[in-house]
């Protein structure tokens, strides 16, 4: 039974009732799977594309070379993963994925090499004010970037007008985890959560508000975008590490979303399905 | 294993993976009526608090065997990362002590973190002890006042008669008696230890290989001691599903 369930498409097994990311329908914006080999391009042993699975071709890549993730087989509960260097690694999906009027939730799979460094997971990034920004990473405390410094922070950093909108929560771990954001817009209800494991460990409210939020940045893994939003990234952006999965949805996950998204992610990363 | 054991207890699917074509883990309630008494730290949910203190620990087995402690001066406290980081109750090894109702007990497993040159019993049956602790080697050790034959004591799935002090899966059984348990201490003349005690289970009888060996795997998975499951252990590498 076990051998037929490791299989990408396992809905061909078990039909619909195997839930997946796909399973929340126009509520998927993005979603990049390592374990699907079927979207992973291989450069020799980098990647130059990682396709989009959600239906809207957010396809990431990166053309230069030196700047391509590595593809590590089974260092993830026994499955792929790509690997960044943390100096120079990154891939960019183009102008993408607006804000707009939504909301948003990033969900993703990663693994931090050091406990002492920042580094972008995914982000619609400028260093500098700009509306519609948004990303998920470690920083450092106060937002910025760099190495040693000895509290590290995972943070979702948003320009919602309304000024910088970003939680922070002390974090070192070089474990692997399930780490997320959560933007809600909501008028009266507006907040930014982070979810770490399925536990939300940070939350900062606000009024919510109604604003367009659009940006010409290009939406990046793996690092932030300078202060033109041009190459190359910040130099202490860089992720070091690895990222498994990535999740986005154009809104604030309803509970039980988020909860079927985690147990996904829980299942999957242990090696179990 | 991590990600999934890393979700909050409540989450809806910390133990069941079936939604995603995953197993379901197994978990003690799987025993059924062989459950005599289930106390699980990590299930915050059964345990109330006076201010740091535990007041009751309840029992999760459906046979509402709680241990209880009423006076505030005795209660240990609950120690919410005692063991890699998840909850466990913290004994004294003054006076500390927790005791429940009798119940028929054949077999008690137990995940526990021993003190440090402290004698007396983590866990006893009565005027049995569970576990006794040398308080000069600080070994964990089965004695003509234990509850059980020492020849079947367990430690971390190894039969063992000297045990070890750091946080480990300690197992023992034998002939049934219906008796109260008592935890960080005995009655058998009190014996307090300082410990912490994550989770304890007793059966109603001493069970097969295989049964064990479920508790075991299910124990050393929950609480990140399976590197401590030796290699031909039928859990080492996966925990036990249902």
């Amino acid at each position: 039974m076990w051998p037929l369930t490791r299989h990408r498409d396992r809905r061909r097994f078990f039909g619909a009732g195997v839930w997946t990311p796909a399973d929340l329908g126009a509520s998927l914006a993005l979603w990049l799977d390592a374990d699907d080999a079927s979207t992973i391009t291989l450069n020799g042993s980098t990647v130059s594309q990682w396709a989009d699975k959600s239906g809207n071709s957010r396809n990431f890549s990166q053309a230069t070379a030196s700047a391509q993730p590595t593809y590590s087989a089974t260092v993830l509960g026994g499955k792929p993963a790509l690997t960044f260097d943390g100096t120079a690694d990154f891939m960019s999906a183009g102008d993408t994925l607006d804000v707009g009027t939504t909301s948003l939730t990033i969900m993703t799979v990663v693994k931090y090499a050091t406990n002492n460094q920042s580094g972008i997971i995914v982000g619609k990034s400028l260093l500098g004010a700009g509306a519609g920004r948004y990303s998920l990473g470690r920083f450092l405390s106060g937002g910025s970037f760099g190495t040693g410094s000895p509290f590290n922070s995972f943070l979702v950093a948003w320009d919602a007008s309304a000024g910088n909108l970003f939680t922070t929560v002390a974090d070192s771990s070089t474990s692997t985890k399930i780490i997320g954001g959560e933007w809600s817009r909501a008028v009266s209800n507006g907040y930014d959560k982070v979810w770490d494991n399925g536990t939300n460990t940070a939350t900062l409210t606000y009024a919510g508000d109604t604003n367009t939020l659009n940006s010409t940045n290009e939406l990046w893994i793996g690092a932030y975008q300078n202060v033109s939003g041009t190459t190359p990234p910040v130099a202490s952006s860089y992720m070091n590490g690895q990222i498994a999965e990535v999740v986005i949805a154009p809104s604030a996950l309803s509970t039980t979303d988020r909860q079927k998204l985690e147990g996904y992610l829980a299942w999957k990363w242990s090696g179990w399905i | 294993m991590s990600l999934v054991r890393n979700l909050p207890y409540t989450h809806p699917y910390r133990w069941d993976g079936t939604a995603f074509g995953g197993p379901r883990l197994w978990r003690p309630n799987d025993l059924g009526s062989a459950l005599a008494l289930w106390l699980d730290a990590e299930d915050t949910a059964s345990i109330t608090l006076n201010g740091s203190n535990v007041s009751q620990w309840s029992d999760k087995s459906g046979n509402a065997k709680h241990a209880v402690q009423a006076t505030a001066s005795l209660q240990p406290a609950f120690v919410s990362n005692g063991l890699n980081g998840r909850p466990s109750l913290n004994f004294d090894g003054v006076n500390d002590v927790m005791t429940g109702v009798s119940t028929q007990t054949g077999f008690f497993i137990t995940v526990l973190i021993p003190g440090t040159n402290s004698f007396g019993a983590p866990l006893g049956f009565d005027t049995k002890h569970g576990l006794i602790r040398n308080g000069t080697t600080d070994n964990l050790y089965f004695s003509a006042a234990s509850m059980f034959l020492s020849t079947s004591a367990q430690r971390n799935a190894v039969l063992s008669t000297v045990l070890g002090t750091t946080a480990a899966i300690f197992s023992q059984g034998g002939d049934a008696s219906s008796v109260p348990i008592t935890l960080g201490d005995d009655n058998a003349g009190g014996n307090p230890t300082a410990c912490n005690i994550a989770e304890v289970i007793l059966l109603s009888a001493d069970p097969d290989n295989s049964t064990r060996q479920l508790l075991e795997g299910y124990l050393a998975w929950k609480w990140e001691l399976e590197g401590s499951l030796p290699a031909n252990h039928p859990y080492k590498n996966r925990a036990p599903t249902a």
